[in-house]
């Protein structure tokens, strides 16, 4: 059904006409029900006084209030003795009652709700030449409408208080806001273009936001209605409606595009509602919001051209009202090209309208080089392109991508709608990758290590093409390779060796990524890795002599040797080596096909002594009373052939085995069985319970390096807290025949390994300023000048220079001359000091335990 | 006084039309009438008849089972404006008698009322020119069937279903009555869902809720029968009220003619006075009992409630109610901090150690949480001028060190100590060792403090002091066993005792007095002491 007469008709059809008419109205009800129930305040009176004053004509109005009365005088229109006694009955008169009579019989009767004495409206005509009118108004008796002589020309609306408390409350409120009265006609006057006398003082007019720096006027009809302009502190838009001078509403403006609006606008000429502080949403009103979008435009366009560089009002929320207007004009000229336009392409016809052009001009955008564009470069140049990285410097064909993160992306897509095209992840590689070759470029590194760090074992190593230099340390740490191309560090790569901690520089011709942050996995690199095995493999003969001296190794260590000659042999080591440095498992394999396995041992015969090898005679194992043994010693007891027990790590300890038995785990039972041969090793479990039951050895505990072996073949921690005495980072030669230059160089070596130790001051810097020099022999150790002497005519310091080698004293004076270190020097701090003494109160128990040269 | 001018009821009615500033407020004029008629539901729905991007036929439908209307209802009442059946009867809404006429404001083709009562049945058939033909129905209706008919397209009528919707959902969601908008209840619990904290007071005529919105922001909701009247989120400075947020419903209250506020009568200011008289009961109950619950870890919510009645003076009954607990789990009441803590202080500690133990037993208060910026705000409004402050900050307690883990060398290291630190001018009565680490210890970094008795609760502004007075007795050096300095220079002293001593004492003075003198007279000390001989 598309009309509504047939079920009009149907529903009059369903039933038999009985009569009909039209509404009747109650007039005496409805003037009670008004003045009841219109306003929430009745106080409001007061307002629609001023609206129907207005309406007739009024050029100023004054209101005078104090305790007893409100009187608000105009040279409003008269009213006539009829219009006065036909007041009520005008509100519903079938003609539009004449100006202003509908607020000003509305005001009386809201009047009369505040329970006054009596409310009168006076008028009489500017000639003088007849009587005035009088209307007065009891909420005990009935409206009196009389002619009065003498009053005054205009119209007069006099509200007299009911004696009572509100009289006594209103007398010491007077002059204030307290009386509602006046804070109702403050409030609502505040955007009043008619003059308004409030008791004598001028009503100001109110900004609508002082924030706002230009008024524009807004059109209706030809009309002017009101004034919008653009806040800088702006954030959702508002418009104030005025009806005939008083404020009704704030109507806020919720669209993107009208954010930061502040607008005052005259909406006499609009329906209001029944309680007259609001108006209708119809038609008309909707007319009101177009004019004011018009003149958004205009408030707009002037702000573009007062800040062409994107400044001021412009550099706040106002920015998206203007993005959202370039794209809404930049979309309705794509509609309007049609298929003519050129899909993301510029729209140049177009550009040169109003109020366009401005809003293009303006410079908007900032490119990812830092310069600013405005919307119109953009588009000349196509699809706007953008990225939410920026990049510097920027490269020439990055000039006019567009900076546009979050927020700016998110209006830039706003104002280019269908045009833009993120160009982020192509900047952002290119950003990555000149960031990196500047920090390459930054990074010079030869083929070296670094020097603080201290190494047991350094030694060059190089292939063809291939040059690199390997430092081993028995400490834990990170271990790693770097990668050096052209004398910059390409890339750190880090590894896991089996003992100790590896450092190694390598050079080659390595490719770089195309990031610049990584060497290509080619025949160069894999070339390079080669030589680093092959290096490795040298640095296991190394510790093996090194470790020679002592009388055992420590516990991660000789599990590491283990690991790694088991490694080696079944190139387990190499591939794991290889993966971890990127290579695959088949490149890995054919590499080690193509340049051998020159770091293999051959375990079997360094054990039967046919190759000499420090191996052989290391001590990687213990037998059944917790003994030192090595290879040589089980091959020894293998000569006369048969088998040698072997027992897991976890059993007890046997004082006096019945004969010789090794303790193993699963590493070190797998180096026996390659150093031998499986069917050489005999397990003795059972025997073992026997001897331990015969030899009826009480259970003790045992040390907790020892319990930690037996239990497992894994790495322990070095137990002794303190460091291990490190070499002499600076040589001293004994042919050095200053006494003093040798004290000084065991102080700064001391001071040196402390630093060393925990990465605190002193460093290189500080350390220079120490010198060894007789002064007056009062201290050990002070400033003096712009260095710190340590005074070698006190009786201790000449001491320690004569016997330089004495570790402890030396230490004292070190001590001393690390507090005179600390008080001179700002940066050197308490604290660093603080947890000096501590490592220092290590190291020397570590001196302690060197042989004694005391 | 005579008037000259007779009244126009279409003009009237040309105005009342428009009373509503949002046209599509007349389904809640009917809804209303239909509560008034004593309808225990009402159905609304909008259907439209035609074909989409066509024009066709919108239909609003408010169906009732309510009482209906006679023929004189609908000649004095339903079309006379300004006249209700309803005037001052309480039990009612409506009053005006205009509420009907809003309807009109969709500017309908037609309005079709179908009632029936006391046996009579009838249609009023309302034309676009908003005059009416009476119809007698053969067949009764059951209550009031109303349709608003008015032409339009397919994507008119689905605005006119949002907006009705949407002014349904807005005026009637607490409505006790069944509505439904499409088939589907739009009743929503009359309650405050941002609310956490909130009582209910109804005593069969007015109906109270009031709470605490999680952000506590205002809220104020005034009804009728459930119906809104009026709602707002509006703050004023000098609002009783303020930082609440309630919901009343009274059949006292009246609203505006537009329903833009309520009246502010007698009835509006009982109901204020209800409102005010619950908060200041119940809900501070509830508020202090609650926070009473959670006293050990309080929410920001709940404390931010507390403040906001204690901003207002003390609530009664709430003194007794625990609004934290010390470490020890003992409850901190409102009177204990009205009384004023020790001090003018209140400290914290987020766990339990010998230190806040002492100061419970010393009468101190201690908070045994770390307090939020809420927390600090509600105890310094229960007791002003206090100072809330870590106990870290304020006080220590060192414990004596575990006797299993005193060194061997510690007697050698503690006489060799007690000599360097005489040569460095410390005078000191004992040396012992101490155990520094305990939950939230404020020297766990310190190498040793001097205390005027060993483990006693000290001053954290008194741990310095090293000299005696001249008839005060000596203080005792508590050295921190714990602390990884000390580890090592008792390691030492196992074998170099009076170095350990030496580089110990450099620590311990550290930035307090240790300067190149002292250090030369320590070293001098220590080489005559470790290298008795001429020749170290």
């Amino acid at each position: 059904m598309a009309d509504a007469d047939p079920l009009i008709d149907a529903l009059r059809a369903g039933g038999a006409q009985s009569g009909g008419g039209a509404f009747t109205l109650d007039a005496a009800r409805a003037r009670a029900k008004l003045r009841e129930f219109q306003l929430a305040d009745p106080h409001r009176y007061i307002l629609l006084l001023v609206q129907a004053m207005a309406q007739r004509g009024a050029t100023h109005i004054e209101v005078v209030i104090d305790a007893n009365d409100t009187v608000m005088t105009s040279d409003a229109a008269p009213l006539t003795f009829e219009e006065l006694q036909d007041l009520y009955m005008l509100l519903f008169a079938a003609t539009p009652p004449p100006a202003g009579l509908r607020e000003l019989a509305l005001a009386c009767n809201a009047a009369m709700a505040t329970d006054p004495r009596w409310v009168r409206v006076e008028c009489r005509g500017p000639d003088g030449s007849s009587d005035g009118v009088r209307l007065e108004q009891r909420n005990d008796a009935e409206d009196r409408v009389d002619r009065v002589a003498g009053l005054t020309a205009g119209m007069r609306v006099h509200v007299r208080e009911r004696f009572g408390l509100g009289i006594v409350r209103r007398f010491f409120a007077a002059g204030s806001d307290a009386i509602r009265e006046q804070a109702v006609l403050r409030h609502g006057c505040r955007f009043s273009t008619l003059p308004l006398l409030l008791s004598g003082e001028p009503l100001l007019r109110e900004s609508a936001d002082d924030a706002v720096r230009a008024w524009h006027d807004v059109t209706h009809d030809g009309r002017r209605i009101g004034e919008l302009g653009l806040s800088a502190a702006g954030t959702r838009g508002r418009l104030e409606l005025v009806r005939h001078h008083v404020w009704l509403t704030t109507h806020a403006l919720d669209e993107p595009r009208l954010v930061g609006v502040r607008g005052v606008v005259d909406v006499s000429h609009l329906r209001t509602d029944a309680s007259m502080t609001d108006v209708v949403r119809d038609d008309e009103f909707a007319a009101v919001l177009h004019a004011v979008r018009s003149t958004h435009d205009v408030a707009l366009s002037a702000a573009c051209r007062r800040h062409p560089a994107g400044d001021g009002v412009l550099a706040g929320l106002v920015r998206e009202a203007l993005c959202h207007r370039i794209g809404a004009h930049l979309a309705e000229a794509d509609a309007e090209l049609g298929t003519l336009a050129t899909p993301g392409g510029p729209s140049r016809w177009r550009f040169e309208s109003e109020p366009l052009r401005d809003f293009l001009r303006v410079s908007l955008w900032s490119t990812v080089g830092g310069e600013r564009r405005s919307s119109a470069e953009l588009l000349a140049r196509g699809p706007v392109h953008h990225s939410a990285v920026e990049i510097h410097p920027t490269p020439p064909e990055f000039a006019d991508i567009v900076f546009a993160k979050g927020r700016a992306e998110t209006l830039l897509r706003a104002a280019f709608p269908g045009r833009t095209v993120d160009y982020g992840n192509y900047v952002r590689r290119t950003a990555t990758r000149e960031a990196n070759r500047a920090a390459l470029d930054e990074r010079l590194h030869s083929v070296i290590l670094p020097s603080r760090g201290n190494y047991d074992f350094i030694a060059p190593f190089s292939a063809p093409s291939v040059e690199g230099v390997i430092g081993w340390s028995a400490a834990a740490g990170a271990s790693w390779i770097r990668v050096i191309l052209r004398e910059r560090l390409l890339v750190q790569i880090p590894v896991e060796p089996e003992f100790g901690t590896i450092h190694v520089a390598v050079s080659a011709a390595f490719t770089p990524t195309d990031m610049l942050d990584d060497a290509m996995r080619d025949a160069a690199f894999a070339a390079a890795m080669h030589a680093v095995l092959v290096a490795h493999g040298g640095v296991f003969d190394v510790v093996c002599s090194r470790l020679l001296a002592t009388e055992r190794p420590p516990d991660r260590t000789a599990l590491g040797l283990a690991q790694y000659v088991l490694g080696t042999h079944d190139d387990t080591h190499a591939t794991r080596w290889l993966a971890t440095v990127g290579l695959t498992d088949a490149e890995a394999r054919e590499l080690l096909d193509r340049r051998g396995r020159p770091w293999r041992r051959d375990v079997a015969a360094i054990a039967a002594g046919t190759i000499d090898h420090p191996l052989a005679t290391l001590h990687l194992f213990t037998d059944a009373a917790g003994g030192p043994v090595n290879l040589r010693r089980v091959a020894a007891e293998l000569a006369e052939g048969g088998t040698i027990g072997i027992i897991t790590n976890a059993r007890p300890k046997l004082r006096d085995p019945p004969e010789f038995v090794v303790r193993v785990g699963d590493v070190r039972l797998a180096l026996l069985q390659l150093a031998f041969g499986a069917h050489r090793l005999r397990k003795v479990g059972r025997d073992y319970e026997r001897w331990l039951a015969r030899e009826a050895v009480p259970t003790r505990s045992m040390p907790a390096t020892l319990e930690a072996e037996l239990h497992a073949d894994v790495p322990v921690p070095d137990p002794v807290p303190v460091p291990v005495p490190v070499p002499d980072p600076v040589p001293v030669h004994s042919s050095d025949p200053s006494p003093h230059a040798r004290l000084r160089a065991r102080i700064v070596a001391e001071l040196r390994l402390l630093h060393h130790r925990e990465h605190a001051p002193p460093t290189e810097s500080y350390l220079d300023l120490l010198t060894v020099e007789a002064r007056d022999g009062s201290h050990v150790a002070r400033r003096d000048g712009d260095r710190v002497v340590v005074d070698a005519a006190h009786p201790i310091v000449a001491r320690a220079a004569e016997d330089h080698r004495s570790p402890l004293l030396v230490g004292i004076v070190a001590s001393s001359a690390l507090s005179a270190l600390n008080f001179a020097l700002d940066p050197f701090t308490d604290g660093d000091e603080a947890r000096l003494l501590r490592i220092h109160a290590q190291h020397l128990l570590a001196a302690c335990d060197a042989p004694s040269r005391d | 006084m005579a008037s000259l001018t007779p009244p126009s009821a279409r003009a009237a009615l040309a105005e009342l039309v428009h009373q509503f500033a949002d046209p599509y407020a007349f389904v809640r004029e009917l809804v209303q009438n239909a509560i008034d008629a004593g309808s225990a539901e009402v159905e609304i729905d909008v259907r439209f008849e035609g074909g989409p991007g066509k024009a066709g036929v919108i239909t609003v439908h408010v169906d009732d089972w309510g009482d209906g209307m006679t023929r004189d209802i609908i000649d004095t009442k339903l079309t006379r404006l300004f006249s209700s059946s309803k005037d001052g009867d309480r039990t009612k809404i409506g009053k005006f008698g205009i509420g009907f006429v809003s309807v009109f404001a969709l500017d309908p083709d037609a309005v079709c009322i179908d009632t029936s009562r006391d046996g009579e049945s009838w249609r009023v058939l309302f034309k676009a020119d908003r005059t009416f033909e009476l119809l007698t129905l053969s067949t009764p209706v059951d209550g009031t069937k109303i349709r608003v008919i008015k032409r339009g397209s397919a994507e008119f009528a689905a605005e006119v279903r949002a907006r009705c919707e949407a002014a349904l959902r807005h005026w009637c969601r607490h409505v006790d009555a069944d509505i439904r908008f499409a088939g589907v209840p739009i009743r929503e619990a009359f309650g405050l869902p941002d609310a956490p904290c909130v009582v209910e007071a109804n005593d069969g005529i007015t109906h109270i809720v009031v709470g605490h919105r999680r952000g506590g922001a205002s809220f104020r909701g005034f009804y009728n029968t459930g119906l809104t009247l009026f709602e707002s989120e509006a703050e004023t400075h000098d609002d009783p009220l303020v930082g609440l947020a309630f919901k009343v419903s009274s059949p006292r209250l009246e609203h505006t003619l537009t329903r833009d506020a309520v009246i502010e009568d007698t009835g509006y200011h009982a109901v204020l006075r209800s409102v005010a008289a619950l908060v200041d009961t119940a809900l501070v109950e509830r508020v202090f009992e609650q926070l009473e619950q959670i006293a050990a870890a309080p929410s920001a919510y709940l404390l931010r409630a507390a403040a906001r009645h204690v901003v207002r003076g003390v609530p009664a009954g709430a003194g007794l109610r625990a609004v934290a607990v010390t470490p020890s789990g003992a409850p901190i009441r409102v009177d204990d901090l009205r009384r004023g803590p020790a001090g003018g202080v209140v400290y914290f500690a987020a766990e339990r150690s010998a230190v806040t133990d002492a100061l419970e037993a010393g009468g101190h208060t201690v908070l045994g949480l770390v307090p939020s910026d809420d927390h600090v705000r509600l105890v310094q409004l229960l007791a002003p001028g206090v100072t809330v402050v870590p106990v870290g900050h304020r006080w220590c307690l060192p414990t004596p060190a575990d006797p299993a883990a005193v060194p061997v060398a510690w007697p050698r290291f503690a006489r060799c100590l007690a000599d360097a630190l005489r040569i460095a001018g410390v005078e000191i009565g004992d040396i012992v060792a101490g155990d520094f680490a305990y939950p939230e210890s404020p020297i766990t970094d310190r190498i040793a403090i001097t205390q005027p008795s060993a483990f006693a609760l000290t001053p954290i502004h008194d741990l310095d002091v090293v000299t005696a007075g001249r008839f005060a007795r000596r203080r005792v050096l508590v050295v921190n066993l714990t602390h990884p300095s000390v580890v090592s220079f008792v390691a030492l002293a196992e074998r170099e005792p009076q170095v350990a001593a030496y580089l110990c004492v450099k620590a311990f003075r550290l930035g307090r007095g240790l300067d190149a003198a002292m250090d030369t007279k320590l070293v001098e000390h220590l080489v005559a002491q470790r290298w008795p001989t001429p020749t170290p």
